[in-house]
């Protein structure tokens, strides 16, 4: 066996505290939903960039991007018992709650909302496919920044550098169907998670 | 691999989703099959939406007053009088603690499956739809903890096994940690240990994986009591290579 195989064999951190259901983060979500008050502090340290992220970049203004982050968070908390963790990672449920309350800021009649700061809404009307497209990377870049390694260097070469498989395997002195599993892994973690942070 | 009713595999599809030169029969396959267009299209769906956030700034972290809100919401906030939108009042008022561990518990019970099915490891959307739109908990039947054989390499190997009915359907979630690279790949096996009978259940990756494959229905559950892993070579027989790496007896 490799050398690389070895090391590929004893992850420094176990594959399943990487996956969004286990681990941490499925204890975060399984104690919000039971109406653990502590849990709503934990899941904010964890999650609060990301909700704040998608709220600024969807309506432009960092106070409505602060209000938006509140009061996704507090809808989270008084509607926990709505939280299924057999759908979807508590990460995607809170994302699609940000994502809705972003859009929902959108669509609120001039007037009501300041929108002179954000760039999307010259013409005055808010363009909330571009808010979707904006959302979908966001939500994309950070599960590829949460991927541990190897798969990220794989993913970053295939997607970025696009390399083949096989360039990856000898770029990375890999056996090929490692390359091959952990993109196929990521490429499905990826979609999962897109697919998952959207309303259904 | 060119025999045209077969679907492509996985790893083409992937390659085709990424826009890497593919074969001729490849294209062929894919011009003529619409279910393998369709899968490549929403992969590279994912893909083009990864690459448009190459170079998309790093998330932004909130200011400190975002979570003094918070905490300022939650503090004022009777939850009573606030009944959760989602209609079960279960949770809202004043709960048993008690209670509350209890519900967690059984809620993180077969976490394993489900995570196995969110990160994709399971190739099928079917599964995964199976599982993410189950309805009840997933009911376990039976467990194995897997330890070394003794022929195989043994350095820290080791694994769980499940089988439990999600939505009436038998599953077997394998769980692996420390396996080594196989020489060839780990083929998953339920053993009779009686009559030496053995169902090959499908692959799982070296590592830490864990694996869900679906139990073929009338298997006798009561005759095949023990999950075996071998190390398969690549050279197109179907059999148990006799190089078994972990196994365990299913308990009830």
């Amino acid at each position: 066996m490799s050398a690389t195989a070895l090391r590929l064999a004893s992850p420094s951190t176990p594959l399943w505290d990487t996956l969004p259901m286990v681990g941490v983060e499925g204890e975060i979500g399984a104690a919000f939903a039971a109406g653990d008050p502590v849990a709503v502090e934990q899941a904010y340290q964890r999650w609060g960039g990301l909700v704040y992220t998608i709220a600024l970049r969807t309506v432009g203004d960092p106070d409505d991007a602060a209000d938006i982050t509140q009061a996704t968070f507090l809808s989270a908390w008084h509607g926990r018992a709505s939280y299924d963790p057999a759908r979807a990672p508590f990460k995607s449920w809170l994302t699609t709650i940000a994502r809705r309350r972003a859009v929902d800021h959108l669509r609120r009649p001039v007037g009501v909302r300041e929108f002179a700061t954000a760039e999307h809404h010259e013409g005055g009307q808010p363009d909330i496919d571009h808010a979707e497209g904006l959302v979908d990377r966001i939500v994309v870049r950070e599960e590829l920044d949460s991927l541990g390694e190897p798969a990220r260097t794989i993913v970053d070469l295939a997607f970025y550098s696009q390399l083949s498989h096989s360039e990856i395997a000898t770029k990375l002195d890999m056996p090929l169907g490692t390359v091959k599993s952990h993109l196929r892994r990521s490429l499905n973690r990826l979609r999962t998670r897109l697919e998952g942070s959207r309303d259904v | 691999m060119s025999d045209g009713n077969r679907h492509l595999d996985a790893d083409a599809l992937d390659a085709a989703a990424l826009g890497q030169p593919a074969s001729a029969e490849t294209t062929l396959h894919l011009a003529e099959c619409s279910l393998c267009q369709a899968e490549v299209d929403d992969l590279a769906g994912v893909v083009s939406v990864a690459r448009a956030a190459e170079h998309d700034p790093p998330l932004t972290t909130p200011p400190d007053a975002v979570w003094e809100g918070i905490r300022a919401g939650l503090a004022t906030s009777t939850p009573s009088r606030q009944p959760p939108p989602g209609g079960s009042s279960a949770s809202a008022g004043v709960t048993d603690l008690g209670q509350v561990r209890r519900k967690a518990e059984s809620r993180l019970r077969f976490l394993p499956l489900l995570a196995a099915a969110v990160a994709g490891i399971v190739v099928g959307a079917g599964v995964v739809a199976l599982v993410g739109d189950r309805q009840q908990s997933p009911e376990v039947l039976a467990s194995a903890s897997l330890g070394p054989v003794a022929q195989g390499p043994a350095d820290g190997q080791s694994g769980v096994a499940e089988i439990a009915v999600v939505d009436g359907v038998q599953m077997l979630s394998v769980t692996t940690a420390n396996l080594a690279d196989p020489d060839g790949f780990y083929e998953v096996w339920l053993l009779n240990l009686n009559t030496g009978g053995m169902i090959a259940m499908g692959t799982v990756p070296g590592g830490a994986h864990q694996t869900l494959l679906p139990v073929p229905p009338g298997v006798d559950l009561a005759e095949y009591r023990a999950v075996d892993i071998s190390d398969e070579p690549f050279d197109g027989n179907p059999g148990h290579s006799s190089v078994s790496v972990l196994r365990g007896d299913l308990n009830t």
